[in-house]
């Protein structure tokens, strides 16, 4: 079922401008195309663009609205690629670091990641539909790091393994405006019970933070605009993909609110219910789980989280926070330069295929990948069991670094 | 000064592999060479893969399928046909590229068989010796499973398999009413499962490499760059066990099948891990004058006490198929091992597991001969078959043999001359058997289709016995570390080996007893 546009608060006339006022907008909007946008610029150009969509203009700038309307939003779409790329290696460090892979914590995660590399797809199938290659190998995340796109300012994301400290972070990207209510309740900061994780304390101290949702949601109405307007080509399945993590392809308005409600109600769920669908919760809402060590049961009567047992922290390798640039394999012992060489040079291939995938690789390229990807967490694994000379007990981790396949013998 | 191999390995199979590779966790500088008699074929290739998932019940549609044994290249008399053909593939990887993946350990009653019951052959030490190497196996092999089945508490109590066991199907529960219904505990086959698994139902090619095959080891030993003397050379038939004296053996020669040219190789150590049949036919064509008959053959043990699995089927139809039941997996995962126990080892004890392939229906054919929706639904609800299938062991008998036959197969290595007769006690518990099942299937209410029923004749591919460990050279070819009696520096590690067959597929205790031997390898020096 189509979800209807999220409506923003326009008045019911378009504001009036005048022709120089919209051509010194666009100009702007052009001119910060070529910088490096952060998700909170990107938001605020598509957002004008969208108001100034109902002023009528003389022939020639229509045309320029139009192309640099499509480019941000390409632009936008290749920020949610990388984004939702970002979100993954952090969040399988964490996964990898817990013992029994059946543990119910394990299980969650687990499905927070697959759920990932499906909004990846999405994001991608939206791309190639207005004609654009998504980028991966010019476009890998550094750790520990901001967020691409600027996203969530402040937040710096790094690779550790599973931890209440990583699991703010993990709260932090996938939060929601605000929270449903939890029962019993715990108050925020203070005097509640400390240990329990509060957005109120977030939102307070980052006002200005924006949510991955929010984004979402101008690049909705961006769509919509380009849609509704004759003049602009079709959207195109040309280079799109399909299968297990990519299950629809992006052909018109009404499969663009699907992808995009899906990414929305998966993440941070929706601002009445916290499930994305009957049994589920979001990715917010299970990171919250784990955080305050209890179980969550939506009541969509009371429409509230009840509160229905403990949820028991499990074992975790102590792998330690991974430096900037990774370990170097001169500093450490053969057996785990060798690890650290075969994880890095698998990652490597993966990415490669990813970047295949949407473009000339097609299906080939992203069953490749699946398979490469499942070798990761061998190396993985083998780092986070084996200590660090003096690291107190924490162990290694797999740095996740990108080289060009020139490279990849040393 | 010709160079000299620490280790020459014949066979690049399960075997072959796992000394190789645990060789080289113990010193990443051994130099160690494996000869393959036959071809390499990549694995994990997308179009071999597509290929196979198009023609899957095609001939030859598999890109290994031309390394199969093929008809005409064995022969055998008796009184019970012993089937080579289809068994083993010879290439790069050994038949584990071929395999089910089915792993379970030997029972403890396995290693005593001629003990127990006055036939067969006992093992030179017993299962607990085997034990932590059964351990490294399963993780070798990624073998998942489930622990709490009874034979497991009783063989295994407190050891975890590596992986959980895959679930029971839909079509498995029907079976499974009628074996509790008959005493029968339900159980999940344990699956090398070395990767994880999308499920494709394409195991026999498997695109991401979800089941163990030897190939994926020995790809990933090439590819690492410590392993700087490690060499695979295929394509390279061997046909002789080269001497210096008796006990003293100097290397191998072969034939380099791309030039025609015969080469030799020289080793401190030399290990045959060809198989049931070609590592007796290997030592059989390595005649001199300190081995006459072939070496570890003076007291003509060489090629004897084959054994290998029949398989027990009963089928059974139903007259709909309302559920609209299907195949999933490329493998089964329901068995019972409820009667592989000592209580029946005398009886020729069975293993039992349920036909993966049923029920089936050929949707791709229907839809070829342009049916439309509704007729193959009509079709495929109207009826199924579903099969109760077993291994029965059988017990070595000394007449029971390999010996070479004249000429030469595709490979380079010797055609051979099985001989191979059944006991009327063997045929009769088989036939026991048989009666014990049907009235499982019929106890599921399905009409038994006689022509589907019977006993298969022995296969291939679970062979063992032919080069088997006896105290000494008068009981058997190896001894306990699988040393060719008589000789300082060669040994057979191979299913060959095995002084018993028990009920269930050999690979795993193979995997065992190659971890088991490497390490005694290296301890020498």
């Amino acid at each position: 079922m189509a979800k209807k546009l999220v409506a923003k608060e326009q008045p019911t006339a378009p504001k009036p401008v005048s022709v120089d006022e919209m051509v010194g907008a666009i100009r702007q909007v052009g001119d910060a195309l070529g910088t490096q946008l952060s998700l909170r610029e990107l938001t605020t150009a598509l957002r004008k663009l969208h108001d100034l969509q109902d002023v009528k203009l003389a022939d020639g700038y229509d045309a320029e609205r139009n192309e640099q309307h499509v480019a941000c939003l390409k632009k936008a779409l290749q920020a949610a690629v990388t984004l939702e790329f970002a979100t993954i290696p952090p969040y399988l460090s964490a996964l990898w670091s817990i013992k029994d892979e059946l543990h119910p914590a394990a299980k969650s995660i687990r499905e927070v990641v697959q759920e990932e590399m499906l909004h990846m797809s999405l994001a991608c199938n939206m791309l190639a539909s207005l004609g654009g290659a998504p980028q991966f190998n010019t476009a890998v995340p550094q750790y520990p790091g901001g967020l691409p796109g600027g996203v969530h300012k402040g937040l710096t994301v790094g690779l550790v393994g599973l931890s209440k400290a990583s699991l703010s972070a993990f709260l932090w990207i996938e939060r929601p405006i605000t929270q449903v209510p939890i029962e019993p309740p715990y108050a925020a900061g203070g005097d509640g019970d400390a240990r329990k994780f509060s957005l109120e304390r977030l939102a307070s101290d980052h006002p200005q933070d924006e949510t991955i949702g929010e984004f979402y949601d101008q690049i909705r109405n961006a769509f919509a605009d380009h849609i509704a307007d004759p003049k602009n080509p079709r959207l195109t399945t040309d280079k799109q993909m399909t299968g297990p993590l990519a299950p629809t392809v992006i052909k018109d308005m009404d499969s663009v609110d699907y992808a995009i409600n899906l990414i929305q109600k998966q993440g941070e769920g929706s601002r009445n219910n916290p499930e994305e669908h009957k049994g589920d919760l979001s990715h917010y809402y299970r990171f919250l789980e784990l955080y305050n060590e209890e179980k969550y049961s939506w009541n969509s009567e009371l429409k509230k989280l009840e509160v229905v047992g403990k949820f028991e922290w499990p074992d975790v390798w102590p792998m330690a926070p991974v430096p900037a640039g990774g370990y170097q394999k001169d500093h450490v012992s053969p057996e785990v330069g060798h690890h650290l060489q075969m994880f890095d040079n698998t990652y490597s291939k993966l990415v490669d295929l990813l970047q295949g995938a949407w473009t000339d690789g097609g299906q080939n390229s992203l069953v490749d990948a699946y398979g490469v990807m499942f070798d990761l967490e061998w190396s993985a694994k083998a780092l986070m069991q084996t200590r660090l000379p003096f690291g107190g007990g924490a162990t290694y981790g797999p740095c996740w670094r990108y080289k060009a396949s020139g490279d990849r013998s040393s | 000064m010709e160079k000299e191999y620490e280790y020459v390995l014949v066979g690049s199979g399960v075997a072959g592999s796992t000394v190789a590779k645990r060789i080289l966790e113990h010193d990443r500088a051994a130099s160690i060479l494996i000869l393959e008699a036959g071809p390499q074929v990549a694995a994990k290739n997308r179009r071999y893969w597509w290929d196979y998932v198009v023609n899957a019940n095609g001939k030859e549609s598999k890109a290994y399928d031309f390394t199969t044994d093929q008809k005409g290249e064995s022969v055998s008399d008796g009184n019970t046909k012993f089937e080579v053909e289809g068994s083993r593939v010879m290439l790069y990887g050994g038949s584990t590229v071929h395999w089910g993946g089915w792993c379970l350990r030997f029972k403890p009653e396995d290693f005593k068989l001629f003990s127990n019951t006055g036939l067969g052959g006992d093992w030179p030490f017993a299962y607990d010796e085997l034990f932590p190497y059964y351990e490294q196996a399963e993780h070798h092999l990624t073998v998942c499973g489930d622990v709490s089945e009874s034979w497991n508490q009783e063989m295994r109590p407190g050891v975890p398999y590596p992986r959980p066991a895959f679930h029971w199907t839909a079509p498995d529960g029907e079976m499974i009413q009628a074996w509790l219904k008959n005493g029968i505990e339900p159980g999940k086959m344990p699956m090398a499962r070395y990767r994880k698994c999308m499920t494709t139902g394409t195991c026999k090619y498997c695109p991401i490499g979800a089941r163990f095959s030897a190939q994926l080891i020995l790809d990933e030993l090439r590819s690492d760059d410590r392993n700087i003397n490690f060499e695979v050379r295929t394509s390279s038939p061997a046909t002789q066990v080269l001497v210096d004296s008796k006990s003293r053996i100097r290397g191998v020669e072969y034939l380099d099948a791309n030039t025609g040219e015969t080469r030799r190789v020289y080793a401190g150590t030399v290990v045959v891990c060809s198989g049931t049949y070609e590592s007796p036919k290997l030592l059989m064509l390595s005649k001199s004058r300190y081995w006459q008959d072939g070496i570890g053959n003076d007291y003509d043990l060489l090629g004897r006490y084959l054994v290998s699995h029949s398989i027990l089927k009963v089928r059974g139809e139903l007259d709909h198929n309302d559920e609209n039941w299907f195949q999933e997996y490329d493998f089964p995962t329901l068995m019972s091992r409820t009667y592989d126990t000592a209580q029946y080892q005398a009886k020729n004890k069975i293993f039992l597991f349920k036909n993966r392939g049923l029920p089936n229906i050929d949707f791709g054919q229907l839809m070829i001969d342009g049916r439309s929706r509704a007729e193959i639904d009509t079709l495929w609800r109207a009826s199924r078959q579903q099969e109760l299938q077993a291994f029965m062991e059988e017990m070595g008998r000394k007449d029971n043999r390999v010996t070479l036959s004249k000429g030469k197969n595709r490979f380079g290595l010797p055609k051979m001359h099985i001989h191979f007769d059944r006991s009327p006690e063997a045929e009769e518990n088989g036939r026991n058997w048989l009666k014990l099942m049907s009235k499982v299937v019929a106890d599921m209410g399905y009409k038994i289709i006689e022509k589907k029923t019977g006993i298969d004749p022995p296969g291939g591919h679970h062979a063992t016995g032919t080069c088997r460990m006896g105290r000494t050279e008068k009981d058997g070819v190896t001894d306990k570390d699988m040393r060719v009696h008589g000789t300082d520096n060669l040994y057979v590690c191979s299913n060959a080996a095995f002084p018993s067959g028990a009920a269930v597929n050999p690979t795993l205790t193979l995997t065992a007893m190659s971890f088991r031997l490497a390490d005694h390898l290296v301890s020498r020096f």
